[in-house]
C-alpha cells in the first residue's frame, strides 16, 4: 500500500521552466521536471499537474522515460517506468502507457500499458499491439511469499 | 517438505491481479516456476492458497514429465491438484497415455481414472494397459493398476483386477501374469505368481502352480533387506502329489547377518521332502546339480590381519539314481578355523592357519582332526622379476573312533614344506592392426620339497585329486582337502606371453606353457594309481585365451601326454559377437580321462533373420555317443516395446530320458510377461544371448 | 628379439607416489595390499585425503555355470566366473574409469567327492583373485600422469 500519509504532503517540484495555464488552473513544467511528495519521487521530460475542487491532485507527464519511486508502508519500494504517465489523486490510479515497467517490492511487470491503484493494490498489464499490429507480450515475476500459503495482514 | 519458493515467470497477452494475493493471465499464457513450464490459454494463481489454475487447453512440463489436458487444479507446495482428460509422456522413463483424470498425489506421484499406459513410443499402440485406476508412483518407480486389463493388438488378452509393474524396468514386475508350461513327466504347468511389494526393502511372491499330472503346489519366496542382515526364504509344498501319492515339499533359507563390527553369521539352510523333487519340479540346471543340499551355519570374526570362523555343515543326500547310489559327504560339527598373518619386518611374511574338525557319518568312520600350519615366506620383487621362498610345517593329529574294520585311536603326521616361486618379465613394444600393444614374455619357476610320510592309515574326509590345470601346476599339494599331501620334490617350468594395449594396460591376449618335472617317484597316492617310476614329467598344458580381435573371443587349453603323444585334454570356446544379438559360440570337448570318454561339440547362437526376427539355436553334440545332449531351437520378434519368444529345448535327463519343452512368452517392455519364461534357459544354454527389448 | 627386462630402460614410474586402497572388498583388496607393499616407490596411504590417488574395487561376485554335461545328464564340469569392478581417481579427476575384469576357471564335477570338491573351488577362487589383481596392477602401471 502506497505510503497514506504521501498525500497530504507538500509536494516540491523543481523544473527548467514552469508556466500556469489559468484558465483551468495547471502548472505546465518542462525540463528534467523533478516532483517530490513525501516518499514519493517522480522524474519527466514534461509533467501539468492541477488540483479539482476537493483537492484531489492530478498528474500527467511525457518522459524518456517517466520515472516513479515510492516507499511502500508495508516496507519495500514501488518503482515504475513508462513513456507516458498519468496520476488520479481521487481515486488513487497510476497509468503507464509505453514500455511500462511497476516493481512491487519483489515482483515486477512489464507490457504495452500498466494500470495500478495505490488504495486497492489492484493492477492490470496489457500487452497492446506493437508496430506491425501483433499482439504486445506482458512479462511478470512473483516471488511467492516463503512457504507460508496465506499472506498475513492482506486486507482489500 | 514443500518445494522452496522459487520465482513465478509469466508471461502472456494480458495480466491483472492484486498486490501478492492472486494474479491473473490471458492469451497464450507461459508460467515457468524451477524445472516446470506450463502453457494455457489462461491461467489464475492464487497466492493465498498457492493453487494454480488454467485452462481451457494446457501442457504441463515438469521435470522429465510431460502432460497435455484441459482443465488444470495445482497446488504448488505439496504437488496435489487434477488435471481433465489428460494425455501424458514420460520422457525419460519410457511410459505414456492417457486418461479421463490425473490426480497429482504428491511429488512425483500420480492417479490416473479410467487409464491407458504403455511403453509404445507415441504412433505405436501395438498394447495398451487399461485400468479403472493407475497409480503411478515415480518415487517408487512401482506402477499400480485395479481393475486391469492388457489389450494387445486391441485384442484383450488378460484381465487382472490387481496388478503392479515396474516404471523404469529395473524391479521385478509383480504383474499376474500366468505362466505356462508344457512337456516332461508333469504335463501341463500353469503357475500364476502374485507379487506382494510389502516395503523398499521387503517383498514377498506366492505363486500357486496347478500341474496337470500331480495336483496344486503352492511355491512362495520373502525376500527382506536390513541394514544388518539380509536374506531370502523359499518353501514349496503340494498337499497330495497324485503321481507319487504324498505330500512334498522343498525348503531353502539364506541368511546373511553383520552381528558387530567384524563379526558376521550366514545361514544356508536346504532340505527337500524326498529325492525325486527337483527330478519331478526343478529346472534343467537344478535336476543336473541339486544332489546334495547343504544345511550350513557360519560365524566368522574378521580382523586386519586374522580371522576366526566357526562353521557346522551338514548334507541332505538325494538319491536320483538307484542303480548307482551316491555316498553322503562327511558331516562337519562343528569346523573351527583360524587364519593369521602376523606383521614381520619386511621382507619376511609370516601365516598361520590351524583347523579342528570334527567329521561325523552315519555309517564311515567319524573321527576329530586338528591341523596347524605355519608358514614363512620371503617375497622379492622388483619390476622386471620375482622370487619367493617359502617354508611351512604342516602337522595333522587324527582322533578316530571305532567302526568296521577300524580301530578306533590317534594318528598323527608332521612334515616340513618347502618351495620356491620365481619369475622374470621381459617386454617389447608392438603394434597390432594399428593398435600399440606391449608383449610381454614372462618365465616362472616353481620348485616344492616335501618328504614322504606314511598316510595309508590315514582316514579320507576330505581329501581329492585335482584337476591338473596351471593353478594346480603352481601349488604345494596335488590333493585337495587336507587329509593327504603329496610327497614332492618337483619343478614347474612355465612360460607366460600376454598382449597388454600400451596405453591402458588392459590384456588382449594371454598364452601360456607349462609343465612340471619330477625327480623322485610317487608315493603317496588316492584314487588314481602312481606315476610309472620312469615316468619324470607330466603333461604339458597349454592355453590361449583372450580377445586377439574386436568381436572375437577365444578361450582354448590343451593336455598334452608326452609319453603316450597324444592329447589327454582339450577346450576350444570360440566366440564372435560383433554387437547385441548377432552371436555364434563353437565349442569343442575332449577329455579321455572319464569313462567313457568325453567328446562333445556344442554350437549355440542368436542372429537376426528378418526385420525385428531373431532366430536361436544350440546343439550340444555327444561325438562319443552319437546323441544330441541337448537341442534347442527358439525364434524371437522383438517389435521395440514388446517381445514374442518361442522356444523348443530337448535334453538328457537321464541315459534313456530326454524330455521336450516349450516355451512360448510374449513380454510387453517393463509392465510384464505372458507364458512361460525361456530367458533364463536361453542364457544357460547360449553363452552371450542378449535381451534386445 | 626385441624383449627387455621390464622397467629397465624407460623407467616410468608410477603416475602417484601414495595410493589409498579402498577397503571395500578385503579379500581383492589384501591380495592388491601384498603385493602393491612390494612396490619400491609407492606408499600405501591409511586414508583417501592426502592420498595422491584412490583405487576403489566396486563389486567382486562369483558365479558357477554348468559348463558340461554328460551323457546321462549329470554335470560333468561347472565354470567359475569372477567378476570385479574397479575405478582410480585423484581427488576428481578419473585415472580409470570404473571397468570391469572377468576371469574364468573351470571345474570338474564328482558327485562322490563334494568336500574336496569345495575345497577346489576356493583354490580356484584365490588362483582367479591374484589373476584379477596382477591385470588391476598392470592397469595402474599404465596410468600416466
Amino acid at each position: 500500500r502506497a505510503e497514506l500519509a504521501d498525500r497530504d504532503q507538500p509536494i516540491h517540484v523543481e523544473a527548467e521552466t514552469t508556466s500556469t495555464d489559468t484558465r483551468n488552473s495547471r502548472n505546465v513544467l518542462q525540463g528534467n521536471v523533478t516532483v517530490v511528495q513525501g516518499s514519493l519521487q517522480m522524474k519527466a521530460d514534461k509533467a501539468t499537474i492541477w488540483e479539482d475542487k476537493t483537492g484531489n491532485q492530478y498528474l500527467e507527464a511525457e518522459g524518456k522515460p517517466v520515472q516513479f519511486k515510492q516507499k511502500l508502508e508495508g516496507g519495500g519500494m514501488l518503482e515504475a517506468r513508462s513513456d507516458r504517465a498519468e496520476y488520479d489523486g481521487a481515486k488513487g490510479d497510476l497509468r503507464l502507457i509505453g514500455h511500462a515497467y511497476l516493481k512491487r517490492i519483489n515482483d515486477e511487470a512489464t507490457g504495452e500499458r500498466i494500470f495500478y491503484n495505490a488504495q486497492t493494490e489492484e493492477y492490470r498489464v496489457e500487452g497492446g499491439k506493437d508496430a506491425s499490429g501483433k499482439p504486445g507480450r506482458v512479462k511478470m515475476t512473483i516471488i511467492p511469499k516463503k512457504n507460508n500459503p496465506t499472506t498475513p495482514g492482506a486486507k482489500p | 517438505a514443500p518445494t522452496p519458493a522459487l520465482p513465478i515467470q509469466i508471461e502472456a497477452d494480458n495480466a491483472d491481479g492484486v498486490g501478492q494475493r492472486n494474479a491473473n493471465a490471458s492469451g497464450n499464457v507461459v508460467v515457468t516456476q524451477g524445472n516446470q513450464r506450463l502453457q494455457a490459454d489462461w491461467m489464475q494463481l492464487f497466492a493465498d492458497t498457492d493453487e494454480i489454475q488454467a485452462g481451457d487447453k494446457t501442457i504441463l512440463d515438469s521435470g522429465p514429465d510431460h502432460l497435455e489436458g484441459g482443465k488444470l487444479k495445482l497446488h504448488q507446495a505439496d504437488r496435489t491438484g487434477e488435471l481433465e482428460q489428460p494425455v501424458y509422456t514420460t520422457r525419460t522413463r519410457r511410459g505414456r497415455g492417457d486418461a479421463l483424470k490425473l490426480l497429482f498425489d504428491g511429488p512425483d506421484r500420480y492417479k490416473l481414472m479410467q487409464a491407458r499406459y504403455t511403453t509404445c513410443g507415441p504412433g505405436n499402440d501395438d498394447w495398451f494397459l487399461k485400468a479403472g485406476q493407475l497409480d503411478l508412483d515415480y518415487t517408487r518407480n512401482i506402477g499400480t493398476a485395479r481393475d486391469g486389463q492388457i489389450e494387445f493388438k486391441g485384442v484383450p488378452i488378460l484381465y487382472a483386477p490387481w496388478l503392479d509393474f515396474s516404471l523404469d524396468g529395473s524391479r521385478k514386475s509383480g504383474l499376474l501374469t500366468p505362466e505356462l508350461k508344457v512337456g516332461g513327466s508333469n504335463g501341463i504347468q500353469l503357475t500364476v505368481p502374485y507379487y506382494w511389494n510389502i516395503a523398499p526393502n521387503r517383498d514377498a511372491t506366492f505363486s500357486p502352480r496347478l500341474i496337470t499330472n500331480r495336483g496344486i503346489m503352492l511355491s512362495n519366496e520373502f525376500r527382506y533387506l536390513e541394514p544388518t542382515f539380509a536374506g531370502t526364504i523359499e518353501g514349496d509344498y503340494i498337499n497330495n502329489d497324485r503321481r507319487y501319492g504324498d505330500k512334498r515339499w522343498a525348503f531353502n533359507l539364506q541368511h546373511k547377518q553383520a552381528l558387530a563390527p567384524g563379526l558376521t553369521g550366514l545361514l544356508n539352510l536346504q532340505s527337500a521332502s524326498d529325492d525325486r523333487y527337483f527330478a519331478d519340479f526343478g529346472d534343467r540346471i537344478a535336476v543336473a546339480s541339486k544332489t546334495y543340499l547343504p544345511r550350513e551355519a557360519v560365524l566368522s570374526y574378521n580382523q586386519p590381519w586374522w580371522n576366526l570362523s566357526g562353521r557346522v555343515v551338514k548334507f541332505q543326500t538325494l538319491q536320483q539314481d538307484a542303480k548307482n547310489p551316491v555316498d553322503t559327504p562327511y558331516a562337519q560339527l562343528p569346523n573351527i578355523s583360524l587364519n593369521a598373518s602376523p606383521a614381520l619386518p619386511a621382507p619376511f611374511r609370516a601365516n598361520i592357519s590351524g583347523e579342528l574338525v570334527a567329521f561325523r557319518h552315519p555309517t564311515k568312520q567319524n573321527g576329530d582332526r586338528m591341523i596347524f600350519n605355519p608358514s614363512l615366506s620371503m617375497p622379492l620383487a622388483t619390476s622386471y622379476g620375482f622370487i619367493t621362498p617359502k617354508l611351512g610345517l604342516h602337522s595333522t593329529s587324527y582322533r578316530l573312533d571305532a567302526s568296521q574294520g577300524a580301530s578306533s585311536g590317534h594318528q598323527s603326521r608332521t612334515l616340513p614344506i618347502f618351495s620356491v616361486d620365481g619369475g622374470l618379465f621381459f617386454d617389447r613394444e608392438l603394434n597390432w592392426f594399428d593398435t600399440d600393444l606391449i608383449q610381454s614374455l614372462e618365465p616362472r619357476l616353481y620348485y616344492v620339497r616335501v618328504p614322504y610320510r606314511d598316510q595309508s592309515k590315514l582316514p579320507n574326509f576330505d581329501a581329492g585329486e585335482a584337476d591338473f590345470n596351471f593353478a594346480q601346476m603352481f601349488s604345494e599339494n596335488r590333493f585337495t582337502g587336507n587329509d593327504r599331501i603329496n610327497d614332492a620334490n618337483q619343478l614347474t617350468v612355465a612360460l607366460t606371453s600376454r598382449l597388454f594395449e600400451t596405453y591402458t594396460g588392459a590384456e588382449r591376449l594371454r598364452l601360456a606353457i607349462g609343465q612340471r618335472f619330477y625327480f623322485q617317484k610317487q608315493q603317496v597316492t588316492l584314487s588314481s594309481p602312481a606315476r610309472k617310476e620312469n615316468e619324470n614329467s607330466s603333461d604339458i598344458i597349454a592355453s590361449i585365451g583372450g580377445q586377439p580381435l574386436p568381436n572375437w573371443w577365444v578361450d582354448s587349453s590343451w593336455q598334452y601326454n608326452q609319453r603316450d603323444h597324444r592329447t589327454q585334454k582339450t577346450g576350444l570356446n570360440l566366440r564372435y559377437q560383433p554387437e547385441p544379438g548377432h552371436l555364434l559360440n563353437v565349442r569343442y570337448r575332449y577329455d579321455r580321462a572319464p569313462t567313457p570318454e568325453v567328446k562333445q561339440i556344442d554350437i549355440s547362437g542368436q542372429w537376426p533373420i528378418a526385420k525385428g526376427w531373431y532366430g536361436m539355436a544350440r546343439q550340444n553334440y555327444s561325438l562319443e555317443d552319437r546323441k544330441a545332449l541337448e537341442s534347442l531351437l527358439g525364434l524371437e520378434y522383438n517389435a521395440g516395446c514388446w517381445a514374442f519368444r518361442m522356444v523348443g529345448q530337448r535334453f538328457v535327463t537321464s541315459a534313456q530320458d530326454a524330455p521336450t519343452t516349450l516355451f512360448f512368452q510374449l513380454e510387453l517392455n517393463d509392465v510384464g510377461r505372458l507364458g512361460s519364461n525361456p530367458l533364463e534357459t536361453l542364457r544357460q544354454s547360449i553363452p552371450g544371448y542378449s535381451k534386445l527389448n | 628379439c626385441g624383449f627387455h627386462l621390464r622397467g629397465l630402460n624407460a623407467s616410468q614410474p608410477l603416475a602417484f607416489s601414495t595410493l589409498y586402497l579402498n577397503p571395500a572388498n578385503p579379500a581383492l583388496s589384501d591380495i592388491l595390499r601384498q603385493s602393491l607393499m612390494l612396490q619400491p616407490n609407492l606408499k600405501l596411504a591409511p586414508a583417501a585425503q592426502g592420498a595422491d590417488a584412490e583405487l576403489r574395487i566396486e563389486s567382486e561376485s562369483i558365479e558357477e555355470q554348468v559348463l558340461t554335461v554328460n551323457r546321462s545328464g549329470r554335470v560333468a564340469e561347472y565354470q567359475l566366473t569372477y567378476r570385479t569392478s574397479f575405478s582410480l581417481r585423484s581427488g576428481e579427476r578419473s585415472l580409470i574409469a570404473p571397468s570391469s575384469l572377468i576371469v574364468r576357471r573351470d571345474l570338474s564335477f564328482d558327485e562322490t567327492k563334494v568336500l574336496s570338491k569345495e575345497a577346489e573351488k576356493a583354490v580356484l577362487i584365490r588362483d582367479m583373485r591374484n589373476d584379477a589383481a596382477q591385470q588391476i596392477l598392470r592397469r595402474l602401471a599404465a596410468v600416466r600422469p
